[in-house]
């Protein structure tokens, strides 16, 4: 019966050693346990939520990265396309500018040969007037009777002619 | 690794615990069953129940005890003095008795003489407020109590927010379970930090006591959380707790609970009497809960010890003999009131938690719904 029986002795010194305990452990042991965990918690909520944060740059980043590869790419097909084109122009212009050259060239070798040609058969017909005037002049010294021997003499002459 | 470790430890400390108090009690015993036959149940309820003294070990013959000091208040006179006192054939000192035997066996009592000149006890009784036993190793483990969070403290304030290390980390998840899964869970978190330090107390504060009795030597070992003033106290305290910080709602939903049909209530209140018998039934329950089973664990453990005594007083062979039987109950017994301690602690918590819930409305559900 002694067992189940409360003491008044052991009541009153658990009352106050628990007490005790109590007030000790929550003046002192429990705030800072209690704020570590607080803090840890909001550490790592904090740093979760950082992550997050970190995570959503990231992809906004590699996003602009992106558009500005794309960008990029079509900007440098631009170029090309430009480069290529204004190649093209220079050769064309290039080829129209030789082919103008060439044809003025053609045209003052032309103009140079026509030249030379007219001087040409301006002295052909100065030296065939002359030879014409020499051959009248000594056919007309012969004697211009005989057919045969005129036409002998002017192919003679002719012959003597130096053009 | 560290749980490994863990494990190692304890089950190391259970054989440990288990042969422990195998050899203590043969130390002790042997002697006395030399001299007389060999009382189990006398043994069991001597080492049940609160002494005055502390009994260590028997050396060469002779009793090693701690003398724990008596404190008496008797005729409005305060009288303190060592229990070593008592260590005299009659046990008396002055004209206080240390009784023996029946009536009154392990109590204090008063011898006064009568006009015949024949001694006889007393009808008045001194208050006893000696510092026995139980509330030795209650000191004991509340010391240890404090040592440990004085380590805990350090650790959390060198550590910072890092992870815990040392004692903390070995701390900090049964704390976290306490909170959030006791605590929390029942009161809700605003609730639930206003009454985390009073049931993080009541938690350690058992789990030590529970642990620290299964340890079968000095200073350890005594049944602390077996004792029924000590589980009282703590009932009490949760049952002070409770009734100051109930709603009205609780009593309306007490006393005139609107879902019990009326001629429950009345014209004979029959529902209301239950109820009031509820409210004081719960702490009673808290109280007997804790003590019988940690009465029982230790009651069990010192029942399988007793066997190698029970046979050794029939013969030292057979004695011998039934030793292996008794260290493998003895280790069974042990590791099941190792785990014994951790249930009674949570259950004592999460109890406490649940009653003062029903007295504040239920707060955890009220978070919830909102």
């Amino acid at each position: 019966m002694e067992l189940v029986m409360p003491g008044i002795g052991v009541l009153f010194w658990t009352c106050l050693i628990f007490l005790l305990l109590f007030f000790m452990l929550k003046k002192w042991a429990f705030p800072v346990i209690n704020g570590m965990l607080k803090k840890r918690e909001e550490k790592i909520s904090t740093a979760l939520n950082q992550a997050e944060a970190t995570r959503a740059e990231m992809e906004r980043i590699q996003e602009e990265n992106k558009t500005m590869m794309a960008q990029a790419r079509t900007e440098r097909e631009k170029i090309l396309e430009e480069a290529v084109q204004i190649r093209r122009q220079i050769e064309e212009e290039s080829r129209d500018k030789a082919k103008a050259e060439y044809e003025r060239m053609m045209l003052s070798a032309k103009n140079d040969i026509e030249r030379e040609r007219r001087m040409a058969v301006e002295e052909i017909k100065n030296q065939v007037a002359s030879v014409a005037l020499d051959v009248a002049e000594k056919v007309l010294g012969t004697e211009l009777s005989d057919q045969e021997r005129r036409q002998a003499l002017i192919e003679k002459e002719l012959k003597n002619v130096k053009l | 690794m560290r749980g490994l470790l863990l494990k190692i430890f304890l089950i190391l400390a259970c054989a440990f615990a288990a042969m422990g108090s195998l050899s203590a009690q043969r130390n002790t015993e042997e002697a006395v069953a030399e001299h007389e036959s060999f009382n189990a149940g006398e043994l069991i309820l001597d080492h049940v129940t609160d002494k005055h003294s502390w009994h260590i070990c028997d050396w060469k013959g002779k009793k090693i005890e701690l003398h724990l000091p008596v404190i008496l208040i008797y005729q409005g006179k305060l009288h303190v003095f060592s229990s070593a006192r008592f260590e005299n054939p009659q046990h008396t000192y002055k004209n206080f008795q240390l009784r023996k035997e029946d009536p009154h066996k392990g109590k204090i009592i008063v011898l006064e003489a009568d006009e015949a000149g024949i001694t006889h006890i007393a009808a008045k009784k001194p208050l006893d407020f000696s510092i026995t036993k139980t509330v030795f190793g209650l000191m004991v483990s509340c010391v240890i109590i404090l040592i440990l969070f004085f380590f805990i403290v350090r650790s959390y304030k060198k550590n910072g927010e890092n992870a815990p290390k040392g004692v903390a980390a070995l701390f900090e998840p049964i704390y976290l379970f306490v909170r959030n899964d006791v605590i929390y869970a029942s009161l809700g978190k605003k609730q639930g930090d206003k009454f985390l330090p009073y049931m993080a107390t009541l938690f350690f504060f058992i789990l030590l006591g529970n642990l620290l009795g299964i340890v079968p030597f000095f200073p350890f070992g005594a049944n602390v959380t077996g004792n029924i003033s000590v589980t009282f106290v703590l009932a009490f305290l949760t049952y002070l707790i409770t009734m100051g910080y109930s709603t009205k709602k609780f009593w309306a939903h007490a006393f005139n609970n609107p879902a019990i049909p009326m001629w429950m209530k009345f014209p004979l209140p029959l529902m209301p009497l239950i109820e009031a018998m509820e409210i004081i039934t719960k702490p009673f329950v808290l109280m007997i809960r804790l003590f019988a089973n940690m009465t029982a664990g230790h009651i069990i453990i010192l029942g399988f010890v007793s066997l190698v005594l029970i046979f050794g007083a029939i013969g030292t062979a057979l004695g011998f003999m039934v030793s292996p039987l008794t260290i493998v109950f003895g280790l069974f017994a042990d590791a099941l009131e190792l785990l014994v301690s951790f249930i009674q602690a949570y259950i004592f918590t999460t109890l406490s938690c649940s009653y003062l819930a029903d007295a504040l409305g239920h707060p955890a559900e009220e978070t919830h719904s909102h």
